[in-house]
């Protein structure tokens, strides 16, 4: 696995998204493959949520008969954060301050997804 | 509160120490972005218009006009007026969610929230036109403004005060890009003594930050912030970092795809008695009386 393509994907996308915070990926058990992170955020504990937070939101797609689960976002006073299944074996979260847009960032977020998912399965 | 300052002649930075430090050309776009704005505001779409201009681009935007007149401007790139009242403390959470939902406003008055949703329009304004315009759609519905200004202001105001905070910005050594520019402290820089806008910038630059996340993060507008920011890089306070940095805790090998294995301590956290694994079970051989 190429962590430095991976890694080029995260920067990029809190580049061309103002209001990225913090990006991470892991795998859908939780365990982080890769974080750019502040310092304050703690990553071990996001991913576990995370995987978590995915899981439960498949079985809710699937149980409410709505198609395909997209992402899953909980938004707060002070931020955001979103998870986006990449393939059917990792996932991404994006943390992001209250300014984010987020109609841009599942715009933006799409190819850079579909563009992990391919470096992840082709590890 | 933020205030706006202009920059003024007299206290202009000296001419900064020669470094290859990397500033972002605020320049590229910034004429265009200008450009159309100005050509959408004055144009024959916003006259006497009411609906939402729709500015696509990093950040982008939104600009709200009312009878032609512009009730808020709202950018990824500008704390509104809701971060700028929250994140100083001015106002509470449970009082920014009763002024939303029922209308009462305790602890702030009309006139302060005015002037705060002023500030927030200008800042908007100046931080779209410091990033990069992609596209201006109008569409004559009217978007929810969360604090519009009680009284809305002409669309040539808003770009007389835009292109002089652009200007302004650009007439310094170092002029930064708000929301491209990530700052560090430089060596040293905390052993100085410094005005209190600067200790706050200073304490806010992670690295990771641009001056528009340290705005956010501060409740403070965008532009005094990036002015300020610009001047420190000048003085040798702050550093533009090259590229981001960043990544994996390298301390730990990071093992991806594989299921998740019980670590060595997994008892760190006590499970409720209900939950917790039945206890060994005892040597079968063992004769009960």
């Amino acid at each position: 696995m190429n962590h430095d393509v991976l890694a080029a994907e995260l920067h990029g996308l809190r580049d061309r998204v103002t209001g990225i915070t913090d990006t991470l990926l892991a795998a859908n058990d939780g365990m982080l493959i890769l974080a750019d992170t502040s310092e304050r955020i703690d990553t071990e504990v996001i991913s576990a949520l995370a995987a978590a937070d995915l899981g439960i939101a498949r079985r809710t797609s699937e149980v409410a008969g709505q198609g395909a689960f997209r992402q899953s976002i909980v938004y707060n006073s002070g931020g955001c954060m979103a998870v986006y299944a990449v393939g059917a074996l990792a996932l991404m979260v994006v943390l992001g301050d209250e300014g984010l847009n987020v109609t841009r960032l599942h715009q933006e977020t799409q190819p850079a997804i579909e563009r992990i998912n391919s470096i992840l399965t082709a590890a | 509160m933020a205030t706006n300052r202009h920059p003024d002649k007299k206290d202009e930075v000296p001419p900064a120490q020669s470094d290859e430090m990397r500033v972002t050309p605020l320049k590229s776009g910034t004429q265009f972005s200008f450009d159309m704005l100005a050509g959408v505001l004055t144009g024959r779409d916003a006259a006497n218009a009411t609906g939402t201009f729709h500015i696509p681009g990093n950040p982008g935007g939104e600009i709200h006009l009312r009878n032609g007149g512009i009730i808020g401007v709202e950018s990824a790139g500008a704390p509104g007026p809701d971060a700028l009242l929250l994140r100083t403390g001015r106002i509470s959470e449970s009082e920014w969610t009763a002024a939303l939902t029922t209308g009462t406003r305790r602890g702030i008055g009309e006139t302060e929230l005015h002037v705060v949703a002023m500030m927030a329009t200008h800042d908007a304004a100046f931080t779209i036109v410091a990033g990069e315009v992609e596209d201006c759609v109008f569409t004559p519905r009217t978007h929810d403004v969360a604090v519009p200004m009680s009284a809305p202001v002409d669309p040539l105001h808003l770009l007389r005060e835009t292109s002089r905070r652009i200007t302004s910005l650009l007439a310094m050594d170092r002029p930064l890009c708000p929301h491209r520019d990530r700052l560090a402290p430089s060596r040293g820089a905390q052993l100085r003594v410094l005005s209190p806008l600067r200790a706050e910038i200073l304490a806010h630059a992670t690295g990771r930050r641009t001056p528009r996340d340290i705005a956010f993060a501060s409740g403070r507008s965008v532009y005094p912030v990036t002015v300020e920011a610009s001047r420190m890089v000048a003085d040798g306070l702050l550093a533009v970092v090259p590229g981001l940095s960043v990544v994996v805790p390298a301390s730990r090998p990071v093992i991806p795809l594989q299921p998740r294995r019980r670590p060595a301590s997994a008892d760190d956290v006590p499970l409720p008695r209900s939950l917790r694994p039945p206890p060994p079970p005892e040597p079968p051989e063992r004769e009960k009386p």
